[in-house]
């Protein structure tokens, strides 16, 4: 009999849908992870778990202390108004035993000394941010000169009836009052008989919500982005707004005219995961807006350190059966050390050139509307193999003239397997493997850009510090100085020598 | 004659006397001089830091570390912070105004969180939100640090 009455109370509890967790007692002890024991820490572990401590402090002072190496400490309890100092719990569904805890007061001295304890309703309709009700008073304790509880006093009030056991929410306050002097009350081991039901996420710690979760994987809809669909939760786009722009030249292992506009592509990636935390798939868009060469160069990037298998496909590439491109079953390129994804293999045949040298680098020359692209790499999700946001790293590169290991990266970021390792150091180039130093020419210059939002590049064999007139400052200063150099700020640009579109 | 009061003491001075008109004739152009030296010397500073922006860039003289990216990966910690229920809930790193989200999650408060976010080097601080709670972090030794500790040093 006992078991089948255990069994259906823990079918009830199952229903009811919620863990059953007691508040715990209030010892001024306990500290967050990774944090330290201190007046400060501890106060603040508690405040962070929705206790509300107003006026109150946690002191050391040995003199003081009730229990353990820390304690509380009221105002000066020299106001009779139940607001001046109190503790009070976070929303509890009551039970049934006393409160208790336990207190003395700091000096001789003081006309009253009183403890109010009092319990207030969750009101969802109030108009305070806390949505609390209505208080009721239900118990006090006082004393009187010459009768001041000096030493630790236990003290223990029942929980009204009307409160008892209750489903609903309540918060206790326990005020610390009195009139004359300036002793203080010292409080520790306070303890509230009561089912947590506060959400230390909510700012205003309110009682945990019934999230709505249409397809059931944890994320609430208010948060999903994919709110009906189990398998995605959330978008993390590359930039963040609007679109990256990758601006090349392409005579690496030599240098060019510095006009980065070689071939210049802006996208945004999406990295979807699921409500696992987990990469299901990379979405990109992008435009090829200009190509300021002759040669036909072809586009692809690397994912550092992901591993192929990772990858179970790739739609929305576009090559055009160059023999160097050679892909595995599931689109990446093969004989790759990590995952590597060829975009194109001729920037010409994205972006025909509707007439005269390059695309949209002359303004003298007919516009073509550059070329979008949707890419869609979709990743293995399952238990051991997913990966995680954090091993999602873009390495970009261009690849030159249709020869596959002449490959133009971001200045230090790494070759791929493919890459002709025997042009390093050659031309101006002084790339070396063993240092880790990429793509930069012996003066330290790069091959490529790469900037956080949409910009438009300079107009052919137009040197970018041309252009842009504060790039200068920004690499001569190591960064230091405008870091802000591609905006469209004032006398940031000249854009006499900026391709803008008809 | 002059007669002037100056240090508490009256002086006397006689400007029928060359020596003496001559001595207040340098003393008078003296702050002239002084001004005109101090302007050369802001005009020199303005010129050194105006003349020495490079403008072809096969000239640029850069540190041989320096990154050219104008994004960086920063490194975002969450202290987690063990509570009586279990709590889930989306954590989000944004722009200080909300409008440009960097980052978006789901976490369990009481675990801990090291990864990486794009950032662009223009952002000095953002706002971290999980729940209902919003804290705003500015940017560290490249780090991002959160904790659900609150602010607040009352409620």
């Amino acid at each position: 009999m006992k078991k089948l009455i255990l069994s259906i109370a823990l079918l009830a509890s199952s229903i009811a849908g919620f863990s059953q967790t007691a508040l715990y007692t209030l010892d001024c002890e306990k500290f967050a992870n990774g944090s330290s024991a201190s007046s400060a820490n501890n106060i603040g572990y508690d405040r962070a778990q929705c206790w509300g401590l107003g006026s109150f402090s946690y002191v050391t002072t040995p003199a003081l202390l009730l229990n353990g190496s820390y304690s509380g400490q009221s105002n000066q309890a020299s106001n009779l108004s139940i607001t001046s100092s109190w503790i009070k719990t976070p929303w509890i569904k009551p039970g049934s035993a006393n409160i208790t805890f336990k207190h003395k007061i700091s000096a001789n001295n003081g006309t009253i000394r009183r403890i109010v304890l009092s319990y207030i309703a969750y009101d969802a309709n109030a108009a305070s941010a806390w949505k609390e009700g209505t208080l009721v008073r239900f118990d006090s304790v006082s004393y009187a000169a010459g009768s001041l509880p000096l030493n630790l006093t236990n003290v223990s009030f029942a929980l009204p009836a009307a409160i008892r056991n209750s489903a609903n929410p309540y918060k206790i306050l326990i005020s610390f009052v009195g009139s004359g002097g300036n002793s203080r009350f010292i409080v520790d081991d306070v303890f509230v008989d009561g089912i947590y039901v506060s959400d230390p996420s909510s700012a205003y710690c309110l009682p945990v919500p019934t999230i709505q979760d249409a397809d059931s994987d944890g994320v609430a809809d208010a948060d999903d982005a994919y709110p009906n669909d189990a398998t995605r939760a959330y978008n993390n786009y590359i930039p963040s707004s609007g679109f990256s722009t990758l601006m090349f030249e392409d005579l690496w292992p030599t240098t060019g005219d510095y006009d980065f506009n070689d071939l210049v592509i802006v996208g945004r990636q999406n990295i979807v995961l699921n409500a696992a935390n987990k990469v299901v798939e990379i979405k990109i868009n992008m435009k090829v807006k200009a190509i300021g060469a002759s040669f036909h160069n072809g586009f692809g990037f690397q994912l550092d350190g992901v591993n192929p298998s990772k990858i179970t496909s790739v739609t929305g590439t576009n090559t055009h059966n160059a023999a160097w491109v050679t892909t595995s079953a599931n689109g990446t390129e093969s004989g790759q050390t990590f995952a590597n994804i060829i975009i194109f293999d001729d920037a010409f045949k994205i972006l025909p050139s509707p007439g005269g040298s390059g695309v949209n680098v002359d303004p003298a020359n007919p516009y073509a509307t550059p070329a979008e692209m949707n890419i869609t790499i979709s990743f293995n999700t399952t238990v051991g193999e997913a990966i995680a946001l954090s091993n999602i790293s873009f390495n970009p590169y261009l690849i030159v003239n249709q020869e596959r290991g002449k490959e133009v990266h971001l200045a230090g970021f790494a070759p791929t397997t493919k890459a002709n390792a025997s042009l390093f150091g050659t031309g101006q180039d002084d790339t070396n493997l063993t240092t880790g130093k990429y793509y930069k020419s012996k003066n330290n210059l790069p091959w490529a850009l790469a900037v956080p939002a949409e910009i438009p590049y300079p107009k052919t064999k137009i040197d970018f510090l041309q252009a842009y007139k504060k790039f200068a400052t920004w690499a001569e200063s190591n960064g230091s100085s405008f870091s802000d150099w591609y905006l469209d700020l004032s006398d940031y640009r000249d854009n006499t020598k900026l391709y803008t579109a008809p | 004659m002059i007669i002037f009061f100056t240090f508490g003491k009256l002086i006397a001075i006689d400007i029928s006397n060359p020596k003496i008109m001559k001595k207040l004739f340098l003393i008078a152009l003296l702050p002239v001089l002084l001004s005109s030296c101090k302007k050369d010397l802001i005009e020199k500073a303005n010129l050194d830091t105006t003349q020495k922006v490079t403008t072809e860039f096969k000239k640029l003289n850069v540190n041989e570390n320096f990154d050219w990216n104008s994004s960086s990966m920063v490194d975002f910690k969450v202290q987690g912070m063990q509570t009586l229920t279990t709590i889930n809930r989306t954590l989000k790193v944004s722009s200080v105004a909300g409008d440009v989200t960097y980052f978006v999650s789901t976490h369990q408060m009481d675990q801990n969180l090291e990864t990486k976010i794009s950032l662009p080097k223009i952002v000095k601080s953002v706002k971290v939100s999980y729940g209902t709670l919003e804290k705003e972090v500015t940017l560290s030794s490249n780090q991002i640090n959160f904790n659900f500790l609150p602010a607040s040093t009352e409620e």
